[in-house]
């Protein structure tokens, strides 16, 4: 009796052996980049899928990315572009690799956040895809890329923005993206992708600073890659509201802890077109503090760490009066304030949801919203120390 | 099928600590999230306390009235056939609540794992599997609690200790959400959160009344709702409000952000193993007791017979539910569910009642 019972329940998991999900590498398309544009009437997607037999050591075309193979499909929404890529391509479309989604500018002003939901329900796709920006068409920037050093396409998307030693521009997850989206500001930042122009080196002059001002990164192409992450857009309320350089993307990448070791150069105070470089190591996560004083909100920011001069010329009591702590600790000072007055006065944008920091003080969410958070922000105070 | 079997201490805490945990990976966490908002971890926190009092009790009622057998008991003091009426209501709550379990199970196991197969499907494959463990009696479903709940629970915590680099203290903040009244309401009303433990006191003949239950009910019930609690807490610190309400099975949602590093990618898989176990070892338990309700209560000889029947009507009424056919469903379950809480609480005290007569 239990053999015929045994030899019945074998029977029955033949039944019952997911047929209906099975999924066959060879009948398998992987997507590992979305770009998502504007057409006339709907959206332009850019699919860029895997190459299922990559030839770049095989003889790939010179300067052409062998890894992917892009489709373009313009739909009115997502799922009727994912419908006809079925009738397009042979194989099953299959989103769980997919590690990037670029939208263009245009997007981002308008439907990026209700694509972002989209995609944030659907099930193979994963909370930590990437997102980033493009300045021009996204299907110029997928198109563009051509890793230089990794072996696929999808991994070198994977590793540029797992790079802590990217300080120019803020690596953006799916999830991340939503989760700024739904704080009490709905602020929220990604990166911009770009495709740059440049044709030769640029030439850095015409660049004047002040003395002891903060050295400022300038384009400058040098490799055969076109493609780069430099700089951010800032959202609010789900749409692009303003986008800002490499730079300011580095102010915030510091204020949000994710770059935590940097070299940083400041002008020399007292010999022009001297630059000094200091080695910093933050010790923790920099410590932001909210409060409300008469009716305007204060935000606290310090940042503590180590400082270690790169040079050879030593700097003990430098110009007789400033220590070289002081000169970075001083320009940083200034730079990470003129940031955050900046995205506060002209954006209105709450990125580093400081102002959530306020909740502790109310008891009910209603309390919490009767705040006018938004305006207040506008007028914010920002005190920032920065302790080497 | 021994009748006489007693539950050693480490099985009674598997079926405890199942019991209580199952609901974790369904959408019921999302209630505390939806209705308390900010506050869900102090809601399910309050809740929490209310099912703690009742598993520190109520085990010490029972081993104090002796009562081994709760529908003869309830005929002591109350009208006979009333044993009848009870084992009905808790059936009806026993397959609405298994309808629920296989609605849940399978539709977290179609949208995570298989979503190009029927419902129907996924559904057949739980209900199935739960005919023949309760086929195979109480011994089985206990063996099997016994490996499948530490395997659950392991796994859980080590996701969401993975899980708590997301976690964000702010979202604790404000401290009442929603307000103090929906922080309570949601409190009360979802108190259920942690009940099925209760069940317990139907399988009398299993468990030794005896000391050494009351202290194993009272430690596996507190693992069981300290667990639930640190999934709330998880949910509650990873998922700012509004959003948080908004989501489908909120655990499973931040347990897709699970990271150990580039090499191990995907862990959350475990997390739908953990799930499914978790819920089919459920389902059998209950499919199992309700045929064991019922035979109780109207003296049948056998309850194998009644097992296969029993699923079938779960299986009907899961996939009625996905269907959303009778739409008083749930608050049929509710209803049922309230009333056998009742009935398992008020069962002592009726003895106590008889005893204090005959004195």
């Amino acid at each position: 009796m239990k053999k015929i019972f045994a030899l019945f329940f074998c029977f029955c998991l033949v039944f019952l052996s997911a047929c209906y999900d099975a999924s066959d590498i060879e009948e398998t398309a992987y997507l590992i980049a979305l770009g998502i544009d504007r057409a006339e009437g709907g959206f332009l997607y850019t699919f860029q899928l895997a190459s299922p037999a990559p030839g770049k050591e095989g003889g790939g075309e010179k300067g052409k990315n062998s890894t992917a193979k892009n489709v373009v499909i313009g739909a009115e929404d997502f799922y009727t572009a994912r419908n006809m890529f079925s009738n397009y391509l042979s194989k099953r479309l299959n989103m769980s690799h997919l590690k990037m989604i670029v939208c263009s500018k245009e997007i981002a002003e308008t439907s990026f956040y209700e694509h972002s939901q989209l995609f944030s329900r659907e099930r193979e796709i994963r909370p930590g895809t990437y997102l980033a920006v493009s300045s021009g068409s996204a299907e110029e920037f997928l198109k563009a890329v051509n890793p230089e050093l990794e072996g696929n396409t999808a991994k070198y998307y994977e590793l540029i923005n797992l790079d802590r030693s990217m300080v120019y521009a803020p690596p953006k997850r799916l999830g991340e993206f939503l989760s700024d989206m739904e704080t009490s500001d709905g602020s929220g930042v990604l990166p911009v992708a770009r495709v740059s122009k440049t044709e030769k080196s640029k030439s850095l002059k015409g660049e004047e600073y002040e003395k002891g001002e903060m050295v400022k990164a300038t384009l400058s192409r040098v490799s055969d890659s076109k493609t780069e992450l430099y700089g951010m857009g800032i959202f609010k309320k789900g749409k692009l509201i303003g986008m800002l350089d490499g730079n300011d993307a580095f102010m915030y990448n510091i204020l949000t802890g994710f770059t935590e070791n940097f070299v940083f150069s400041v002008m020399s105070p007292d010999e022009k077109g001297r630059t000094l470089s200091f080695k910093i190591s933050l010790d923790n996560k920099p410590k932001i503090k909210a409060s409300e004083y008469e009716g305007k909100i204060r935000v606290d920011v310090l940042i503590e760490g180590d400082i270690q001069y790169m040079g050879i010329k030593p700097l003990e009591n430098f110009n007789g009066e400033k220590s070289f702590e002081k000169i970075a600790s001083d320009a940083l000072c200034k730079e990470l304030k003129a940031f955050l007055k900046k995205t506060a006065s002209n954006y209105s944008a709450d990125i580093l949801k400081t102002g959530d920091k306020l909740k502790k003080y109310y008891l009910t969410q209603k309390d919490f919203e009767k705040i006018n958070l938004n305006d207040k922000y506008q007028k914010a105070e920002f005190f920032v120390n920065v302790l080497f | 099928m021994r009748e006489k079997h007693i539950f050693s201490g480490f099985e009674l805490s598997c079926l405890t600590v199942n019991l209580i945990i199952y609901k974790s990976f369904t959408d019921i966490p999302r209630r505390f999230l939806e209705g308390a908002g900010a506050s869900s971890f102090l809601s399910a926190l309050i809740s929490a306390g209310i099912a703690y009092l009742v598993i520190w009790f109520l085990p010490v009622i029972y081993r104090e009235t002796k009562l081994s057998d709760v529908f003869s008991s309830a005929e002591t003091k109350l009208p006979k056939g009333i044993s009848s009426l009870f084992a009905v209501i808790i059936a009806v709550y026993l397959i609405l609540s298994a309808s629920r379990s296989i609605l849940g199970v399978s539709t977290f196991a179609g949208m995570s794992a298989y979503p190009l197969a029927p419902f129907v499907f996924i559904a057949l494959y739980f209900a199935f599997s739960a005919i023949i463990s309760s086929f195979r009696g109480l011994d089985g479903i206990i063996r099997a609690h016994s490996i499948i709940v530490p395997f659950c629970v392991v796994m859980t915590l080590v996701l969401l200790v993975a899980i708590f680099r997301e976690a964000d203290v702010i979202n604790l903040f404000p401290v009442f959400g929603n307000g103090v009244y929906n922080t309570l309401k949601t409190a009360v009303f979802n108190v259920s959160y942690y009940f099925d433990f209760i069940l317990l006191f139907l399988l009398f003949p299993y468990i030794k009344n005896d000391g050494y239950y009351v202290k194993t009910i009272r430690i596996s019930g507190a693992v069981g709702i300290l667990i639930n609690l640190f999934v709330m807490l998880s949910a509650n610190l990873i998922l700012p409000y509004p959003v948080s309400g908004e989501i489908k099975y909120p655990l499973y949602q931040i347990m897709k952000s699970v990271y150990f590093g580039r090499f191990f990618q995907r862990i959350d898989a475990f997390y739908l193993l953990s799930a499914s176990l978790s819920g089919m070892a459920y389902i059998s338990f209950n499919i199992f007791l309700c045929s064991y309700v019922l035979k109780k209560a109207f003296f049948l000889s056998a309850n194998r017979p009644l097992v296969p029947l029993i699923a079938i009507l779960s299986l009907l009424f899961a996939l009625m539910g996905q269907k959303d056919i009778f739409p008083g469903q749930s608050t049929v379950l509710n209803i049922t569910e309230l009333i056998t809480c009742f009935i398992i609480i008020l069962v002592p005290f009726l003895k106590l009642l008889k005893r204090g007569d005959e004195e």
